[in-house]
């Protein structure tokens, strides 16, 4: 490999012209201190300038510049080049062409909470912040719509496949960060809940892979709190969570067996019972606990004052 | 020369949190962790009166409750004297280690728990280290030191090392593989003699989190992986958590139906995989409870 030359395989495409994408390599000089969206801009101007690809503001402020690095999403404006790289679009989102995403349809699909008009304008509430608050409400705020945390979220591409539809990481840390501007956030938690926060595999791609350090997964986890606590949780997870809850009080672990019982009801459990004889010939299938565990007192009080401090 | 000083410092006492599900559906789990860690020369101390960590539905929805339930775990590993709490399940490991971290990196919290803690007789240090099952055995224990001790090497065993999720990312938090590359599984299997399967879904979801959610979504997640795994020609699979084990072993019926094929694809603890190279019988290992049968396994190391 000659020194200070970068190999570069680019996925081109375009829906109009090509039955499938294709990687083209190309060779780019190296000079000192360049990222990934310099080899772009090296390429349109010396060797094909008809390569799709978006930048606009280059200081990691626009989020139009995000692509795949093999198979790492990155914004190029800031991510440093290696000897070999392998570029392709965004994964599970229309490809406009070569490294162009749809943003556009992207957006359409935020909607109705991409304006505030889209919620009738919500009336401007004063709310007070702690100095220590203000860091984070600043950072929720700064989402720049590079669409990486949808682009890595397996359960927004099993949209595709049918059923209840998760509306994405990136649509739901939007939302907690107007829930926690508001006074009554009652509205904004509420689109939170049509877009099925519970179908969130908690798999934490999108914290890992944001490039802000926004994490989504973690705003995911802060809208379900509210909304359990304002009993506008769907009725599975809210189950879940106080099946939990009940199980350590009274027994220190999870009654696997309760569980079922508690989120499907003596009469939905019926379904089960193939998977549950399964799992007796097998010796897996979990047995309800009785009475409660030698820690369980230890756990109450330490949880039940904490309950009684809160109130 | 400063492996050598490391070494001798590795600690070979561990707090054993064993967690909710190889107390139950996966006993086979717990069953060849202790086999493989008595041959191995560690001493586990089970926290028998630890409790769940309430996995990801307590530190969402009830963040307080978890941060105390969990400081009253980790100050029991602290109450026997160990700095080191093992645990065998990637949710437990997220869980405790993001409860952990809190402790450490924030008084006003760790006070708050000692608060709570103190009505029992109880306070945390914030002296607990918190490492899965895996990282114990890939750095502290040695794959070197492992590879010594392999009587029956997985020869000619394609093995899919599945990570899953909640043992990388978020990668602040747990900090033990690359979550774009991880190695530790990968490195195992060939230090056990057998070979690891090309196999790109390695650090993708199985679903489990949302299992009770949405049953047919969750069974795709884990169908998928499985069907990978199947296509590059893996005998079986490896998991370093029991609660992706459920998701695609006890649940591989309803994913099968979900992706409309037969999979059949026989899926391992980590304990278990290396208690077969140790030399044990799939019978210590548990291996009969599992509901895809490893025939492959079951067939080539019974004899022996």
């Amino acid at each position: 490999m000659p020194p200070n030359t970068i190999h570069v395989a680019i996925q081109r495409y375009d829906p109009n012209r090509d039955m499938a994408p294709r990687f083209v390599g190309y060779q780019v000089p190296r000079q000192e201190g360049m990222v990934v969206a310099d080899v772009l801009q090296y390429l349109y101007e010396h060797e094909t300038p008809d390569l799709g690809f978006l930048w606009e503001c280059r200081t990691r402020r626009c989020g139009t510049c995000a692509v795949r690095v093999g198979d790492r999403p990155v914004l190029t404006c800031s991510e440093p080049v290696c000897d070999e790289m392998r570029l392709s679009p965004l994964e599970g989102i229309p490809v406009v062409r070569d490294l162009i995403v749809d943003r556009l349809e992207l957006q359409e699909r935020l909607a109705p909470w991409a304006t505030e008009d889209g919620l009738g304008a919500p009336q401007e509430v004063r709310v007070l912040l702690e100095p220590g608050e203000i860091a984070h409400y600043r950072a929720l705020s700064e989402c720049i719509d590079c669409f990486i945390c949808d682009s890595v979220c397996p359960a927004l591409h099993e949209n595709a496949k049918g059923g209840a539809q998760f509306s994405g990481p990136r649509r739901l840390i939007r939302l907690e960060a107007q829930v926690q501007r508001r006074a009554e956030p009652l509205p904004w938690l509420m689109y939170a809940a049509q877009g099925n926060p519970s179908l969130c595999t908690r798999c934490f791609a999108c914290t890992e892979a944001c490039p802000r350090e926004l994490r989504p997964a973690e705003a995911i986890g802060s809208l379900t709190k509210r909304l359990f606590e304002r009993g506008e949780l769907d009725a599975h997870r809210s189950s879940h969570i106080s099946s939990f809850v009940r199980s350590i009080l009274r027994g220190a672990w999870l009654d696997e067996f309760r569980l079922l019982v508690d989120i499907y009801g003596a009469v939905g459990v019926v379904k089960f019972i193939p998977q549950a004889l399964r799992m007796l010939r097998h010796g897996k299938l979990p047995q309800p606990h009785f009475g409660q565990a030698a820690q369980g007192k230890d756990i109450q009080t330490i949880l039940g004052r904490l309950k009684k401090n809160r109130s | 020369m400063s492996s050598v000083i490391e070494r001798r410092t590795v600690p070979t006492r561990y707090a054993y949190f064993q967690g909710c599900a190889a107390r139950q559906s996966c006993l086979e789990l717990n069953q060849a962790t202790l086999l493989v860690a008595k041959h191995l020369g560690w001493e586990l101390i089970t926290l028998e009166n630890a409790a769940c960590t309430g996995a990801r539905d307590l530190i969402e929805a009830q963040p307080e409750m978890a941060i105390v339930l969990n400081a009253r775990t980790l100050s029991l590993a602290e109450s026997h004297g160990l700095n080191t709490l093992m645990t065998v399940c990637s949710t437990c490991t997220i869980t405790l280690r993001q409860v952990n971290k809190l402790l450490k990196e924030d008084r006003a919290t760790l006070d708050m728990a000692n608060q709570q803690l103190a009505s029992i007789g109880l306070r945390y240090n914030a002296t607990v280290d918190v490492r899965h099952f895996l990282w114990v055995l890939v750095a502290d224990y040695g794959l070197g030191r492992l590879k010594e001790k392999v009587k029956r090497p997985l020869t000619d065993l394609s093995v899919a090392p599945y990570y899953g999720c909640h043992i990388l990312r978020p990668s602040d938090v747990l900090g033990f593989d690359d979550p774009d590359n991880p190695r530790s599984l990968h490195d195992l299997i060939i230090a056990l003699g057998g070979r690891p399967a090309d196999f790109s879904s390695q650090a993708d979801c199985c679903g489990f989190h949302m299992m009770t959610i949405d049953e047919n979504r969750a069974a795709r997640h884990a169908g998928s992986l499985l069907v990978d795994a199947q296509q590059q020609g893996a005998h079986i699979m490896v998991t370093a958590c029991p609660l992706c084990h459920i998701s695609m072993d006890s649940w591989q019926p309803k994913s099968e139906r979900a992706m409309k094929r037969k999979i059949g694809m026989p899926v391992l603890h980590v304990p278990q995989l290396v208690g077969l190279a140790l030399g044990y019988s799939p019978h210590e290992l548990g291996l009969e409870r599992h509901i895809v049968r490893p025939a492959v396994i079951v067939e080539k190391y019974s004899a022996s």
